[in-house]
């Protein structure tokens, strides 16, 4: 029976990476961008979900990484004069290391306490970004991000985000299945228990915090590079709530779930913005519709379908 | 007599104005059975946790194997050969049977900071070994919120013997059994401590488990030790007697 | 970005004075805002991240009874009137709905389920009011302002300061003097004794809530005259709040209310001193504060 779901699992990623790596051939770029956008926000999903899922940690103020990872690449390519891809490396060290400092004080809280101090973080970050006009361009963000030459077109991008996306999802896979990520969920459900069986819980959750800070910076920078802007309002207050979003969507006790989250997400909002300008509303119809109906997202509707 | 592998001196703890320890020195052989005994509101949880680092005493000191431990997490307490189960049965609900004990034995054996090993594949026979060994050997892949309260307290127990401790500490094992259970429960820990060369400090109400299995007995009463020897002494203490039929000094 | 630090003023007491007043009266709706936020987290322990929204709903509650242009006072009480019951029922019906089944949830659900409602708010608004910017009117004889020597302060201000000072003494006979607040405050301290309730703890929390939404919407109602009425809105209003909370500590009522007039002093002179650092001030304590004292100035540690 396992040997049968793995075999079906393989297949599907199989299937799903087949059109992945020729859907450019059909579609035009506002789908390549579409496209980019569900490799993006998975990662960013993924990222997020090992600190909440795993973890068990809620921070208010994640968006906080996205918007420095986009940040730090515009401003390194724009202002700094840095080739895209080297900028591209070092945007998710920069957010690694931000994240080690907040994590530094967020892992010795819990709860509202832990979310809130993130949240005051992030408002930090934001407000600089938002009044240091020379550096940032403060409420106008900055624009003219792009590769220069042949790897800034669409399609190139396009496959630059696949490729990046999908050799950090495998880490973050292999991480969550690892003695680490076991420790972690242990950490998640009995903090207590864990103390007790030698897991240093402080230090679980602080390299937990890195890693998710590292690679959602990298989704935030490959976002810029695909949006070629940044804009402030990436890392306001509400920005946070979206990989929270997805990853509740999609179902926040698996890996795969916030991945189909974002995937869902992105073509949802897609979907709303071109044929209603309350699209807001529509979505916050939907997140309290599945809170309330579906709270292990779809995937763990489906999951608990197939039990019963 | 054998050496002592565990001692605190002069203990204090104090919650507002309780004074939840008061100068407790203990002696902990090595290879002895412990029952720390006492009513309810004595100090027991509040002392074992002074002991296994998850509180850290107002003043005294406490040593384990000759090694000042005062104010060590528990963490580093679990590395150094020191188990402990709590009151509440503390398992990880969210993990299998089977995984409940691996973790432990990752942790053990130092290997919690691999990130790309598959956890599911580590240390397999040692975690059966030990669910065998308290009599869960086939439960390994059920989920541990599924388990019935007797089984919780045999995974934990099964948990706390990942780390071939040298020194467990049980806060009411036999808590929340029916009396025909208790026993044999205890006899059963008393039976791997003695395969394993392990100390055990626990916690107990049932006189007639303490009576059966214990080496040496301490009585505590509103945080003080009160009493401290062999069954017989303890049984026919005046103090001892005073305290449990309820008399207030 | 100018880091320049003015120290100008402090030689000058009309200027000292002004602002003095200026941030007592936001402070005054400030505390309005952060009382009904402390209490709602106090009893239910969520996090209402609509809060701001629902001040923006009694914003525009009050500005549709009493419009751009109307100076009459009665449909100005009428129209604070409105905005303060209309939230409360907004916010009661609300939490019956959807916050019941969430209470023993992760904390997530909750988050996103007051989330959704900043969503759906913000998109009502426009629905219903349009997405342009509106102001009322200050009512007839508080428009205007009062001198005193050089000082010229505005009535309605100084209104605004009256009525936080009147609305935190009912709070305070409330929360210390009715049984219904040694039950609200024994709720805040001691979460077991909620089960002792039983059943009335739903009502309890539906009160709560939609006492709690009512501060916001009066606060709402009372800016009308003061603030330009957009979409927006909720946005700062609950970032302030939150900050308040956190450094007052969340849950508690001096909390709110010290916190309050703490951020509403710092904002009316920061503006003065640094501008440029003015807006970071807030975060920067509210950073300190998380990371030295958690439970804030007056909150309890869990």
């Amino acid at each position: 029976m396992i040997q049968a779901g793995a075999a079906r699992t393989r297949l599907l990623l199989f299937a799903l990476t087949a059109i992945a790596l020729l859907a450019p051939l059909v579609i035009g770029p506002f789908w390549l961008f579409v496209g980019i956008e569900v490799f993006v926000y998975a990662l960013y999903a993924a990222s997020f979900n090992l600190l909440f899922g795993f973890g068990g940690m809620l921070p208010f103020g994640h968006a906080a990484f996205f918007g420095l990872g986009a940040y730090a690449l515009a401003i390194l390519l724009k202002k700094a004069g840095w080739h895209a891809l080297l900028a591209l490396a070092a945007a998710p060290l920069i957010c690694a290391v931000g994240a080690g400092l907040v994590a530094f004080f967020c892992v010795r809280l819990t709860g509202i306490y832990l979310g809130m101090l993130s949240f005051s973080f992030q408002m930090l970050l934001y407000t600089v970004i938002f009044k240091w006009y020379d550096l940032t361009g403060g409420d106008d963000g900055l624009a003219g991000i792009s590769i220069p030459g042949f790897m800034g077109q669409p399609m190139a991008l396009y496959y630059l985000a696949l490729l990046l996306v999908m050799v950090s999802l495998w880490p973050l896979w292999k991480l969550v299945n690892s003695p680490f990520g076991k420790a972690l969920q242990a950490v998640k459900n009995n903090p207590q228990k864990s103390l007790a069986i030698g897991i240093d819980t402080s230090l679980h959750r602080w390299i937990a915090f890195v890693v998710a800070g590292f690679f959602t910076g990298l989704a935030g920078a490959l976002f810029a590079l695909a949006n070629q802007s940044v804009f402030p309002g990436w890392l306001n207050w509400s920005a946070s709530a979206v990989p929270i979003i997805m990853a509740v969507l999609g179902g926040a006790h698996s890996f795969a779930g916030p991945l189909i989250g974002a995937a869902i997400f992105v073509l949802l909002q897609t979907w709303l913005t071109g044929h209603t300008e309350y699209w807001a509303l529509f979505l916050g119809i939907l997140i309290i519709g599945i809170v309330t109906v579906m709270p292990n997202g779809i995937l763990g509707y489906l999951k608990q379908d197939r039990h019963e | 007599m054998s050496e002592s592998i565990f001692s605190t001196d002069a203990l204090h703890k104090r919650f507002g104005g309780l004074h939840a320890t008061n100068d407790v020195s203990l002696n902990i052989a090595r290879s002895e059975f412990r029952a720390i005994i006492g009513p309810n509101g004595a100090g027991k949880s509040t002392l074992f946790n002074l002991v296994t680092g998850f509180l850290r005493p107002d003043s005294g000191r406490i040593l384990f194997e000759g090694i000042d431990i005062t104010g060590k997490s528990p963490n580093r307490l679990f590395a150094g050969g020191l188990s402990r189960t709590f009151q509440i049965t503390s398992i990880f609900t969210n993990l299998s049977v089977l995984e409940n004990v691996q973790v432990a034995l990752l942790s053990h054996h130092r290997k919690l900071f691999h990130f790309l090993q598959r956890a599911d594949a580590q240390f397999l026979e040692p975690a059966h070994a030990l669910l065998a060994q308290v009599g869960l050997g086939g439960s390994a892949v059920r989920t541990a919120s599924m388990l019935s309260h007797g089984d919780r307290k045999k995974l934990e127990l099964a948990v706390a013997l990942a780390n071939r401790p040298k020194l467990l500490f049980l806060d009411e094992p036999t808590a929340g059994m029916a009396s025909n259970e208790r026993i044999e429960a205890i006899r059963m820990v008393r039976r791997i401590a003695g395969e394993r060369d392990l100390t055990v400090v626990f916690t107990e109400h049932d006189m007639q488990v303490v009576f059966e299995v214990a080496d040496r007995i301490s009585v505590l009463h509103q945080g003080r030790i009160i009493a401290d020897g062999p069954p017989d002494e303890i049984r026919g203490s005046k103090d001892v007697q005073r305290v449990y039929l309820g008399e207030t000094i | 970005m100018d880091f320049s630090i003015s120290l100008g003023w402090i030689s000058n007491p009309t200027v000292i004075a002004r602002q003095f007043i200026a941030g007592l009266s936001n402070g005054a709706l400030l505390f309005l805002v952060s009382a009904g936020l402390s209490l709602i987290f106090g009893v239910s322990r969520i996090i209402n991240f609509a809060h701001g929204a629902i001040y923006m709903l009694g914003a525009y509650l009050a500005f549709s009874v009493v419009g751009a242009a109307n100076r009459d006072p009665a449909t100005f009480v009428l129209a604070v009137a409105v905005a303060s019951v209309g939230s409360f029922i907004f916010g009661a019906l609300f939490e019956i709905a959807f916050l019941r089944r969430i209470y023993r949830s992760d904390q997530a659900y909750q988050l996103l389920v007051t989330f959704g409602l900043v969503l759906i708010l913000g998109d009502a608004v426009r629905l219903i009011w349009g997405r342009q910017e509106s102001m009322a009117l200050a009512p007839a004889g508080l428009e205007g302002i009062v001198r005193i020597g050089t000082l010229a302060l505005p009535i309605y201000r100084l209104m605004l300061i009256l009525i936080g000072a009147v609305v935190c003494l009912a709070l305070w006979f409330l929360l210390y003097k009715t049984r219904m607040g040694i039950l609200i405050r024994a709720a805040t301290v001691d979460r077991d004794m909620l089960r002792a309730l039983g059943t009335r703890t739903n009502w309890l929390f539906t009160l709560v809530f939609g006492f709690g939404a009512a501060l916001a919407g009066l606060a709402g109602g009372l800016s009308a005259p003061i603030i330009s009425i957009g979409p927006g809105l909720h946005s700062q209003v609950l970032i302030d709040a939150f900050a308040v909370v956190v450094i007052g500590g969340m849950g508690s009522f001096p909390g709110a209310l010290v916190g309050a007039f703490l951020l509403g002093q710092a904002n009316a002179f920061g503006v003065l001193a640094f501008p440029a650092l003015a807006m970071v001030l807030p975060f920067v304590v509210m950073t300190l504060v998380l990371m030295l004292r958690p439970h804030g100035l007056f909150g309890r540690p869990e």
